[in-house]
């Protein structure tokens, strides 16, 4: 599968209404691109530019390729992101705007509660050894925090590969890996941040010094999971299992 | 063919401004990427904003989401966006569908 997301800012002095339809273009993308899977979005409660979050997925580059071509993306998604007059978001440097990694399944699946999406800039020199044990402190941390229900480390494939989800078509990312967490709640993502765990200790450290100086730098956005169509009703590639 | 059918309202003293970023910018970025141009015409504000209507054409969406592609990676397109959004009142941007009766069609 192919987990993506889109993070704005939004443009100054923007009519409610217009960041409003947006939002429900967002949401509603399954409704209109079948290929569209769990899409969600939600409004960044932490400190910073970024605003609005749009998280999704899909099945298979191929399905991500069908999504690119549909006149849904071109003639309503782009209306309000792309250069024009009805854009709503706005340009602000952060290389936030498209993320994601590939998985074998639906990992993150979370059809509410709370999303944390970290942004990991890791050093491209550092062994692939510390990389690896970087994932494995994220693991731990999962297997260590009940807080967190989810939480999935990977390369931040989509960022430059947002073309047919295969070919990168830019140069390296901003930021080369993301740390998706979701929490069932915020007091439980707000406990997991103040916890013992070494991960969310690093963190408030500004990760300075872990494990050799391996993050150079970090980003994250914290939403409420606003689900769209068909998010959890069964009907697609869900894995509502344990969720609740 | 889909055409991209851009209306936009301008002050009448942006006008020849905004047409020229249209005509020396817009177009050569367009038409390298691969999109036709079709037409540019204005209204005559008698005293109202002037409208400014450029069409575009191209074979289907397949053919656009490589169009796209280009001009994201065009740092002409980045500018083309940011100089007409600061001339324009408001406008809309829409892809229509010629009907079978359409000369275009």
């Amino acid at each position: 599968m192919l987990r993506r997301f889109e993070i704005y800012s939004l443009r100054p002095g923007t009519p409610a209404a217009a960041v409003a339809r947006l939002r429900l273009a967002l949401r509603d993308c399954a409704r209109y691109i079948p290929e569209v899977l769990h899409s969600a979005t939600g409004t960044n409660i932490a400190a910073g530019a970024l605003q609005l979050a749009w998280e999704h997925s899909y099945a298979s580059p191929e399905a991500y390729q069908r999504y690119m071509v549909h006149p849904f993306h071109a003639g309503i998604l782009d209306r309000y992101l792309m250069a024009g007059p009805e854009r709503v978001t706005a340009d602000n440097g952060l290389g936030a705007g498209i993320g994601g990694y590939e998985c074998d399944g639906p990992v993150y699946f979370q059809p509410g509660g709370v999303r944390r999406i970290v942004m990991l800039d890791l050093d491209p020199d550092a062994p692939a050894a510390r990389i690896e044990g970087f994932a494995e402190a994220v693991r731990s941390a999962a297997a260590e925090s009940p807080e967190l229900s989810t939480s999935v480390f990977a390369d931040n494939a989509m960022a430059t590969r947002w073309f047919d989800g295969v070919t990168p078509v830019t140069a390296a990312a901003r930021w080369s890996h993301l740390w998706e967490q979701g929490f069932p709640s915020l007091d439980a993502a707000e406990a997991y941040l103040t916890g013992p765990g070494a991960l969310a200790a690093a963190e408030r450290a500004a990760w300075s010094g872990w494990m050799d100086g391996v993050v150079r730098d970090e980003l994250h956005v914290t939403y409420e999971i606003e689900p769209g169509f068909g998010y959890g009703d069964g009907s697609r590639v869900d894995k509502t299992a344990g969720w609740g | 063919m889909v055409l991209i059918v851009d209306t936009v309202q301008v002050e009448a003293e942006h006008a020849e401004e905004y047409l020229e970023l249209v005509q020396t910018l817009g177009v050569p970025m367009m038409t390298e990427a691969g999109a036709g141009f079709v037409s540019c015409a204005t209204g005559k504000g008698y005293g109202e904003p002037i409208d400014i209507q450029v069409v575009w054409s191209f074979p289907d969406h397949g053919e656009w989401n490589r169009i796209r592609k280009t001009l994201v990676l065009d740092p002409r397109w980045h500018e083309y966006g940011s100089s007409t959004a600061s001339l324009r009142l408001g406008g809309t941007s829409r892809f229509l569908y010629p009907t079978p009766f359409s000369p275009e069609a």
